[in-house]
């Protein structure tokens, strides 16, 4: 996924720009902007501990998680869903499908959105994935699809939210690329 | 005349085909009168019936003699020359309850040793000839197949130390006297309720190893003591030991008539493979529940099968590789009959033989099965808080009923413990000794001494006469211990040492006091334990994640008592988690997260409900946006 971000920013940072400043996102206070950027690092810092401890799992051993791995991954996901949750409700508006955002000069706003929704879209599965396997409803059959599903869901979360970031930082309005 | 020729060569040849058939036929035949009556199956599911002659053979170079009730000397009838007529008797010596003693046949997965103790030696030593991980053969500390028959006889079928002796062995004077310890199949397949295995018991203790088939099955009574005969004790010609036949057993024919159960009932296994809660009252007994698989209907040999080679099906995970039994033994064990080949072609591997229901494990995360064996939940007793005990009939002498009824408290077996199995790596519920016993320091192990021989160079050392019984064992304090390493020093090369509780004891520079370290030979001797297996209402996890995950949980948090006769640590314990070679820290830290689990089933709810509005609300007006582009068109 590195790789494909390189190459996009490589070849689209020319080009990007000419329209971007057509979505502007409106002026808020500093305290506001404050709270803002201390949400945006908490669902970055545990969006990182949930990806290093969840992958290091599957791709170390193949495994499911154990031990104090299981413990740190189990303590940053409530801070992950209520993170979540806070940046839907900042980023919801914003990032609203519009057609003036698919300008082929400005498209990757388009296309940061559409990551954006397929990103809360991938965590509710995950969530519920992993609450719902805690409740005695599901057999042994059913906990394997939940734990498939959630693996599924955290790689797609994993995908789509990694392309959103660096589509809404490389390619935002003002940034270095345009 | 070539038709004539023609004729004769297919004559000829005719001849030829007709003498090859015969001949066939003829060594088929020879080849089938070698198969005994009792081997192998010709389909017919109804027992045979046995109405048998008895035969006696005093001496194995001896020719069988049939037994009549009025014969004169009665002899004891011998299982080998009578159950030997029909049943590949050797064949059978193979299998798994007569085969300890063999070096070849595979240990498996370890069991329950037999157990020496010597209360005034301080010794308490774990036996088996199968060299599980823990335990001592008996070649390890002296004894002689006689030996280990006359000890621990009481509760075995016959067969292994009873008939295998070395050139060297002590008691092959003796042989002459009380004959081999047979095989004695009565022991596990005589259906007739008189079969008496205390009285097999005790005929053991009296050396009358002939005579044990004769006085257990109740077909005759047998007095007398090969013990006391002399060595030229002859049962042809002297009397010291008799039979008396029961002369209304034995028909028209001289024929007996055998309850002879192909499938013995639990109640013959429980002779040997019993279990008595020590916490409860022997007159509260009642209160205890069988094994859960017996109170639906099965009985043990329902999953503890076997051929004629009696090589039986233990049931455990791995066995077919531990001990090359069949592919088949795999669909014996708990996932066998649970779980199974769900979906696949082979019946005999599918879930659900003999009606076993296939667990739901609602709410179980995957993981548990990874790590933890069916057992740990299901097996045993509830694990408590506090240390529990049980006997067991090989171990304690349980079901001995006449003057040789001992009252063994020791060893301590303590049950449930919780340990890691080396092969599987999943935590497996198991029952625990401490062994205790003197040694001398090898390069990386310790060989024990014998207690005669312990008993012998401290001598008053010991001193049994002063102390008194504390927690069943007689108490014995470091500068005890320290005196006595002193005296086993004199006496031989290597470095005493003396093992109790887990430690192990050596002296100090000074020679007067006792050091105490940690050494692999001094760890406890555990084995997995599989019954009984208790409903599944009543196993571990049916009342949430609490019955084990909490900051003082018995399953990682309970206390198993040290069992040692040093003065100074008979009142330690090790936590379970310990015993299970798992982290205190983790678990404590892991368990006492469950506390902020409802937040977090709460948080995740709420946090998933508040993002699938939020896509709701947008999907809801993204479709407006559409519907009003296609709309739009349409009203102009």
């Amino acid at each position: 996924m590195l790789v494909v971000m390189g190459l996009h920013w490589t070849a689209r940072r020319g080009a990007f720009g000419a329209a971007a400043g057509a979505v502007e996102a409106k002026p808020v206070r500093s305290w506001v902007r404050l709270i803002f950027y201390g949400i945006y690092l908490i669902w970055g810092g545990s969006f990182i501990v949930l990806a290093l401890t969840g992958f290091a799992a599957t791709l170390g051993w193949g495994g499911p998680m154990s031990g104090y791995l299981l413990m740190l991954h189990c303590t940053a996901a409530p801070v992950f869903c209520a993170a979540t949750a806070a940046l839907a409700l900042i980023w919801a508006e914003r990032s609203r499908l519009r057609p003036e955002d698919w300008k082929p000069a400005s498209c990757e706003i388009g296309w940061g959105n559409i990551f954006f929704w397929l990103m809360l879209l991938a965590t509710i599965p995950l969530i519920l994935s992993m609450v719902v396997s805690m409740l005695p409803i599901f057999g042994t059959e059913g906990q394997e699809f939940l734990y498939h599903l959630h693996r599924w869901s955290a790689l797609a979360l994993l995908l789509c939210g990694g392309y959103m970031i660096f589509l809404k930082t490389a390619f935002r309005p003002g940034s270095t690329a345009a | 005349m070539s038709r004539t020729w023609r004729q004769r060569a297919v004559g000829r040849s005719a001849l030829i085909l007709m003498s090859a058939v015969i001949c066939a036929l003829a060594v088929d035949t020879a080849f089938a009168e070698e198969e005994l009556l009792g081997e192998g199956n010709d389909g017919n599911r109804s027992g045979p019936v046995h109405l048998i002659p008895l035969y006696a053979q005093i001496f194995a170079d001896d020719d069988p003699v049939e037994i009549r009730p009025d014969s004169k000397p009665a002899l004891p009838f011998s299982v080998r020359a009578t159950c030997g007529e029909c049943h590949d008797y050797a064949n059978i010596a193979g299998g798994w309850h007569f085969n300890s003693s063999d070096p070849q046949a595979p240990a498996g997965r370890p069991g329950e040793p037999w157990v020496l103790v010597d209360r005034t030696a301080r010794t308490l030593l774990p036996v088996s000839g199968r060299a599980w991980k823990g335990t001592f053969t008996p070649e390890h500390l002296g004894i002689s197949s006689w030996e280990m028959a006359k000890q621990f006889g009481r509760h075995m079928p016959g067969g292994d130390w009873g008939e295998r002796f070395g050139d060297s062995d002590d008691g092959l004077d003796r042989l002459d006297a009380s004959g081999k310890f047979e095989i004695n199949c009565l022991a596990c397949h005589n259906g007739d309720h008189r079969q008496d295995q205390s009285e097999a018991a005790l005929q053991g203790l009296r050396e009358n190893y002939r005579w044990i088939p004769t006085a257990s099955s109740g077909l005759g009574v047998v007095s007398g003591l090969a013990s006391s005969a002399s060595e030229a004790f002859d049962p042809l010609m002297d009397d010291d030991v008799q039979v008396q036949y029961d002369a209304q057993r034995f028909d028209a024919k001289n024929a007996v008539f055998m309850d002879i159960a192909g499938r013995p009932p639990a109640d013959r296994c429980y002779f040997c493979h019993s279990l008595q809660k020590r916490d409860l009252p022997e007159n509260e007994a009642w209160q205890t529940d069988e094994d859960i698989h017996l109170t639906g209907g099965m009985t043990c040999v329902d999953c503890h099968r076997n051929g004629d080679d009696h090589r039986i099906v233990r049931g455990y995970e791995g066995e077919v590789e531990a001990e090359n039994k069949p592919l088949s033994a795999r669909g014996l064990t708990c996932e066998g009959c649970h779980l199974g080949d769900q979906g696949g072609q082979d019946v005999a591997a599918a879930s659900g033989r003999l009606g076993a229901p296939r667990p739901e494990h609602k709410g179980f995360p995957t993981i548990h099965f990874q790590k933890l064996s069916c057992t740990a939940c299901h097996s045993g007793p509830w694990p408590n808080r506090q240390n529990q005990y049980v006997r067991t009939p090989r171990i304690h002498r349980l079901g001995l009923h006449g003057k040789h009824r001992l009252d063994m408290t020791l060893p301590h077996v303590a049950s449930p413990v919780f340990v890691t199995s080396e092969t599987t790596g999943k935590i497996t519920a198991s029952r625990m000794i401490w062994p205790a016993y003197w040694g001398r320091m090898g390069k990386d192990q310790i060989s024990p001494i014998p207690p005669e021989t312990v008993k012998k160079q401290a001598g008053d050392l010991l001193a049994v006469e002063t102390v008194e019984f504390k927690n069943d064992w007689l108490e014995i304090a470091p500068d005890q211990i320290a005196a006595v390493l002193t005296a086993l020093k004199a006496e031989g090369q290597a470095e005493p040492v003396y093992v109790a509780g887990g430690k192990l004891y050596r002296l100090a520079g000074d020679g007067l006091s006792v050091r105490t370290e940690d050494h692999p030979g001094a760890q406890p001797y555990s084995w997995p334990l599989a019954h009984n297996v208790r409903p599944a209402q009543q196993s571990l996890g049916v009342n949430g994640c609490d019955d084990c995950h909490t900051i003082d949980s018995p399953f990682f948090f309970g206390e198993v008592a040290v069992d040692t006769p040093v003065s100074d640590r008979m009142d330690t314990a090790q936590p379970r988690y310990q015993l299970a070679g798992q982290s205190g820290t983790y678990w404590w830290a892991f368990n006492a997260s469950f506390v902020f689990r409802p937040m977090l089933k709460t948080v995740g709810f709420v946090c998933a409900g508040l993002l699938g509005l939020i896509l709701l609300a947008y999907a809801l007006a993204g479709l407006r946006w559409v519907l009003r582009r296609i709309q739009g068109p349409i009203q102009e």
